[in-house]
């Protein structure tokens, strides 16, 4: 080979390094281009642009789900697929034939951590879908941004009569009502296997009336007595309740009915670290530590498993969430009488119980006509007679007062008797850690005997106060 | 313009000092001459290259789009602030935050002490069982590495359902059998001075198979003459394993040291399905808290911060290994 002769500029090599730093290169660009241009002058979410069309096309994302016969409109098994509808579906269809120039389009997905994640990275792109299923304190999230539309302007007055002043005031923000409501969640409550109350004598201790008040200490007195070793092997193999630190208004309704409260009324700090929140949480301890009358192993355990072992009978009681419907599991179970009841309290106190009002929430479009189109849809769709229809389906009482005459049910009754004593989950961008981290890891701190409760609470309301001074200082900026 | 010269000038055929006669011989000059040989010759490498590029060209587009650029814009995004209004520029600020925080000297202890707790035990069971699986016949050694693997191929979160029954403190088949024995319940999640360990005996008993199989086989490639002549020479088993068959495998013992680490410092289904990273932390790892900052607190910028942390650390435990067990074998 003549000296003189170079060898090719690109080798195999370097063509697989250039398509290397490609994506590199792309990360870059897009930061020059970032910065080159005009930044934002607030946080205030702007709606992407759409098209104005005479017809209109509404997305909607549900994660509640209900087959009904077709024909009778009746609840069917999720396994039978003939003659069936899904009960949006069935709304859809109902609403196209007066609003033919609406095309509804449902997407459903479960209602996870992959739920929340698809509606941020959509309202990060700037396609949200005009319509989403959820509790108004998942709609919290949204509304400092402006991505939300108020429905005051479509709700009319008498659907705003129909609801419970509580329920109002807790989907309303500075005066504006962000949350077509459809049903009620108590995020407290206990599940009750009476059938073994009454096998293992404490039948009387059962709580009746109206209300079903009952007392800490008659509580307590039932767990002991179910508290059994019912095969005489030395073990214990029923106990008197099982405990869990994931979904901590499970548990923290205990220290509710010692007087405790998780925020003070403005919501601008913690206060569960007051003297009843300590004694309730030592309450709460003690029930597995020195009566030995919770399932141990209470600091890592999950609502799903302490659910488990309610229905498979390992437990007599499970301190949960609902409205007072028996779970479906139990549908055909004959020897299992569910009884439903509120926290207990101490003498005095009142016990509370963390309420999120459910509903579908509309994002702020930039074509008027399609965010109309979307209240429209919405409104029709928590019409009473479609909320009747699933009232004792899907588990929750409905929003509406004009619809509780309904409810024949006993234990939903006195579910409906929980909106004496709801409180807000909080509706700061710093609720959803606080419920879904600091709290929990303030129980299994507590239940694992790494903290003292007076610790276990300081810790708690320390790092919350901070995450409530960011969220407070955000909504300001 | 003879035709011959114009398929000398094609690239096919001619030599170099052929074209440079004719390019002399012609109105054009030696360096367009040049020029189009070296173009002829990177058409020629190419349209021989070209079927393997095009076969590799969807996965290769496949990683940078899905693997490679997600990761730089990670790194990127671990110097900004995360909204859902945009990103903002903050620099360091994230990486202060969290060498400031309490909490990440935890977690970052939590996952060197996984990695301590998995690796070396880890290696040496898998070292051990390879030993004592390869001594038997071939029917009992297929018997037996099926059964270690089996666990390996399950889903982890089948596996991590079936141990948080079995570490279930009432009704846990451990306990059950730890009572017959006249030993008290052991709250082997809910309890921090066993919840770390107890994840770390689930993961020794069942993700090993792979290092087994890979030990083993690379054993039955040692040749059998080197036992013959120890044996001749009176060498002990136990000898001949830890003069051949030991530094024999070096190799293979750092590739399972090493991907074992890698894999240690990333453990996640089991945490997640076990305890959730509790109680209080006690079992929460680096990735735990990535998924914690990123999916239940929404702050990607800190996330992000982390997993550059992670990568980080894992390179350097990855590079520290290379240099201390590397070793040039010949058989």
């Amino acid at each position: 080979m003549s000296p003189s002769r170079r060898k090719p500029t690109i080798s195999r090599r370097s063509l697989v390094q250039s398509a290397a730093a490609l994506p590199v290169a792309a990360v870059l660009l897009q930061d020059a281009a970032r910065a080159s241009a005009p930044s934002r002058q607030s946080s205030v979410y702007h709606a992407p642009a759409v098209i104005s069309q005479s017809k209109q096309e509404v997305t909607h994302w549900v994660y509640s789900s209900l087959p009904l016969d077709r024909d009778t409109l009746e609840r069917v098994p999720p396994d039978q697929s003939e003659n069936t509808i899904e009960y949006f579906e069935w709304s859809v269809e109902q609403f196209k034939e007066i609003e033919p120039d609406i095309e509804v389009k449902l997407e459903f997905a479960p209602h996870d951590q992959t739920w929340f994640a698809k509606i941020d990275s959509s309202l990060a792109a700037g396609i949200p879908p005009d319509v989403v299923q959820g509790p108004v304190s998942e709609a919290a999230k949204y509304i400092p941004l402006g991505a939300l539309s108020p429905i005051d302007d479509y709700m009319t007055d008498e659907e705003r009569a129909d609801l419970v002043e509580a329920v109002t005031e807790e989907s309303s923000f500075e005066g504006q009502n962000f949350l077509w409501p459809w049903r009620l969640s108590f995020g407290g409550g206990i599940q009750i296997n009476a059938t073994l109350w009454k096998e293992h004598g404490a039948e009387e201790l059962l709580p009746t009336g109206d209300t079903r008040r009952w007392l800490m200490d008659d509580c307590l007195e039932a767990f002991k007595r179910t508290t059994v070793d019912t095969d005489g092997d030395g073990t214990t193999d029923l106990y008197g309740t099982v405990l869990m630190t994931d979904i901590h208004y499970h548990v923290t309704q205990f220290l509710f009915g010692f007087g405790a409260r998780l925020f003070n009324e403005d919501e601008t700090e913690v206060i569960l670290n007051s003297p009843e929140g300590v004694e309730g949480l030592q309450w709460l301890l003690d029930l597995e530590n020195e009566h030995q009358v919770a399932v141990p192993g209470s600091a890592v355990r999950k609502a799903a498993e302490a659910d488990r072992l309610f229905l498979e009978r390992k437990a007599a009681t499970y301190p949960s969430q609902g409205s007072g419907t028996r779970p479906a599991s139990l549908d055909g179970v004959d020897d299992f009488e569910w009884y439903w009841v509120p926290p207990p309290n101490v003498e005095g106190k009142e016990p509370v119980v963390m309420t999120n009002v459910h509903g579908h929430y509309v994002f702020q479009q930039q074509d008027a006509d399609r965010t109309a189109a979307a209240h429209r849809w919405t409104q029709f769709l928590l019409r009473p007679e479609a909320i009747s229809l699933g009232l004792n389906q899907f588990g929750l009482p409905p929003a509406r007062q004009s619809l509780w005459g309904q409810v024949t049910d006993e234990n939903q009754q006195v579910g409906l008797r929980f909106t004496d004593i709801m409180v807000g989950f909080g509706r700061r961008a710093s609720a959803a850690p606080i419920t879904f981290t600091l709290v929990p890891r303030m129980l299994e701190a507590a239940f694992s005997g790494q903290k003292s409760p007076q610790q276990a609470l300081d810790d708690l309301a320390s790092e919350a106060n901070e995450l409530i001074a960011d969220a407070i200082a955000a909504e300001g900026g | 313009m003879p035709s011959s010269w114009r398929h000398h000038r094609s690239g096919i055929g001619p030599t170099r000092k052929v074209e440079y006669a004719v390019a002399v011989h012609s109105s054009i000059s030696p360096k367009d001459s040049e020029f189009e040989h070296r173009r002829s010759l990177i058409s020629q490498r190419l349209r021989g290259y070209f079927w393997g590029y095009f076969f590799i060209f969807p996965s290769l587009a496949m990683f940078l789009l899905f693997s490679l650029y997600p990761m730089a814009d990670s790194i990127r995004l671990s110097f900004q602030r995360f909204a859902l209004t945009g990103r903002e520029w903050v620099g360091f600020e994230n990486y202060q935050d969290l060498l400031q925080d309490d909490e990440f000297y935890i977690v970052l202890k939590n996952t060197l002490v996984y990695a301590l707790a998995i690796v070396p035990v880890g290696v040496l069971l898998s070292l051990i069982l390879a030993i004592l699986i390869f001594q038997l016949p071939t029917p009992a050694q297929i018997f037996f590495k099926s059964a270690y693997y089996l666990p390996v191929v399950t889903s982890g979160v089948v596996l991590s359902l079936i141990w948080l029954y079995l570490y279930d403190p009432a009704f846990g088949l451990l306990n059950y059998l730890l009572g017959t024995i006249g030993i008290d319940p052991v709250l082997w999640l809910a309890d921090p001075r066993f919840s770390l360990l107890s994840i770390v005996i689930m993961i020794h008993a069942s993700q090993w198979g792979g290092s087994i199989i890979l030990l083993t086989a690379s054993m039955g490639g040692i040749p059998k003459d080197l036992y013959e002549a120890a044996s001749l020479d009176g060498a002990s088993f136990f000898r001949q394993t830890v003069s051949i068959t030991l530094p024999l495998l070096k190799p293979a013992i750092a590739f399972v040291a090493i991907t074992g680490s890698i894999a240690s410092l990333q453990i996640f289904t089991e945490i997640f399905l076990l305890t959730s990273g509790g109680p209080n932390l006690a079992t929460t790892n680096l990735v735990y808290s990535i998924y914690e900052q990123g999916f239940i607190r929404f702050d990607f910028g800190r996330a992000s911060a982390i997993a550059v942390l992670l990568l980080l650390l894992t390179i350097g435990i990855a590079l520290a290994q290379y240099r201390l067990l590397r070793s040039n074998v010949e058989y």
